[in-house]
C-alpha cells in the first residue's frame, strides 16, 4: 500500500515537471512577428510596377540611376530591396540596392523577375527582397 | 499556478491570432483598393457608396490611381465609412489611408480614421501608387480589436 503510493506521488510529480515544460514550450511557440511574407510580395510588386509604369527603368537604361533608387529609398524602414537588369546576354547593366541593406545573412529573401522590352531590346528586371535583420 | 501560467498563453496566443487576422484582412484590403477598379468599374459614377457597389478599387490598372475614384471615397467619407469598410473586408477594424509624396511632405488624400495617440493593436504600412504619372505613397493605418 505504502509502495503504490510512492509510486504514485512519483508519477504526479514527473507529470507535473512535465506540463511544467509543455507550458513553456508552448509560450514560445508564437511570438509577436513583423508583416509577413504577403506584404513583401506585394510590395515587391508595387515597386517593380512603379518602375515601368513611371518609366524609370527606362530612365535608368537611358544612364539615370537614380530613378530606381529614389524609389527603392522610399520603401517602408523595415523592408529591403535590391533591383537588377540584365540585358539578353544575361549581363547585369544596373544593379541598385536600398542603403544600410547589405546584410542578408540567414534572412528569407523572395525573388522575383521580369521581362521588358525597351526601344526593341528585352530586357529582365530581377529584384530580391527581405526584411531588415532588426537590431 | 499552471492555470495563471496557461491562461497566459492563451491570451498571448488569442492577441496574436487576432493581429495575424487584422494583418490579412488589412493586406487583402490593400490590394483590392491598389489592384482592381471596384464593382462595378465605374462605381464612382454612383450617386453614392451603398448595396449597388459590392468592391471598391481605386485604379485603372494595377497601382494606376484614379483620381475621380479617390476623390469619390474621400467624398463619401462622412456617410459612407462603414460601408466602405464592409466592402473592403474590414468591417471588424477602423482604418485610414493618406496619399502622398514619395518624400510624405504633400499630403494629396486622406481617407478614413487615424487613431488619435499610440494605439496597443494598430498595423501601419504602405504601398505605392502612381497618381498623374508621378510615384506616391499610399499609407494605411489599421486599427481595433474587433
Amino acid at each position: 500500500m505504502g509502495k503504490g503510493f510512492a509510486v504514485t506521488l512519483d508519477a504526479i510529480l514527473a507529470m507535473s515537471f512535465f506540463l511544467f515544460i509543455m507550458i513553456i514550450i508552448a509560450g514560445q511557440t508564437y511570438q509577436p512577428r513583423a508583416p509577413g511574407g504577403i506584404y513583401l510580395k506585394q510590395l515587391n510588386l508595387d515597386v517593380i510596377t512603379v518602375l515601368e509604369k513611371t518609366g524609370r527603368i527606362e530612365n535608368a537604361l537611358d544612364g539615370n540611376d537614380s530613378s530606381i533608387q529614389e524609389i527603392l529609398e522610399a520603401t517602408p524602414t523595415l523592408a529591403c530591396m535590391e533591383i537588377s537588369v540584365l540585358n539578353d546576354a544575361d549581363e547585369v547593366i544596373i544593379n541598385a540596392i536600398k542603403s544600410d541593406c547589405n546584410e542578408t545573412t540567414d534572412l528569407d529573401i523572395q525573388t522575383s523577375a521580369r521581362p521588358v522590352i525597351y526601344q526593341d531590346d528585352m530586357y529582365i528586371i530581377k529584384s530580391w527582397s527581405w526584411f531588415r535583420k532588426e537590431p | 499556478m499552471y492555470i495563471l501560467l496557461w491562461n497566459n498563453i492563451a491570451l498571448r496566443w488569442n492577441l496574436t491570432a487576432e493581429h495575424t487576422k487584422m494583418e490579412a484582412s488589412a493586406f487583402f484590403a490593400a490590394e483590392s483598393l491598389l489592384a482592381t477598379p471596384g464593382e462595378p468599374e465605374s462605381w464612382e459614377m454612383l450617386q453614392h457608396i451603398d448595396g449597388n457597389v459590392s468592391a471598391i478599387g481605386l485604379v485603372n490598372g494595377r497601382n494606376e490611381l484614379n483620381r475621380m475614384k479617390i476623390e469619390k471615397l474621400v467624398a463619401e467619407n462622412a456617410t459612407a465609412y462603414e460601408t466602405i469598410k464592409t466592402r473592403l473586408g474590414m468591417q471588424r477594424y477602423d482604418f485610414g489611408m493618406r496619399i502622398a509624396d514619395l518624400y510624405g511632405n504633400v499630403i494629396y488624400y486622406e481617407f478614413g480614421k487615424f487613431p488619435v495617440g499610440s494605439f496597443d493593436d494598430s498595423l501601419n504600412f504602405n504601398r505605392f501608387g502612381i497618381l498623374d504619372g508621378e510615384p506616391v505613397i499610399v499609407h494605411m493605418e489599421v486599427w481595433g480589436s474587433g
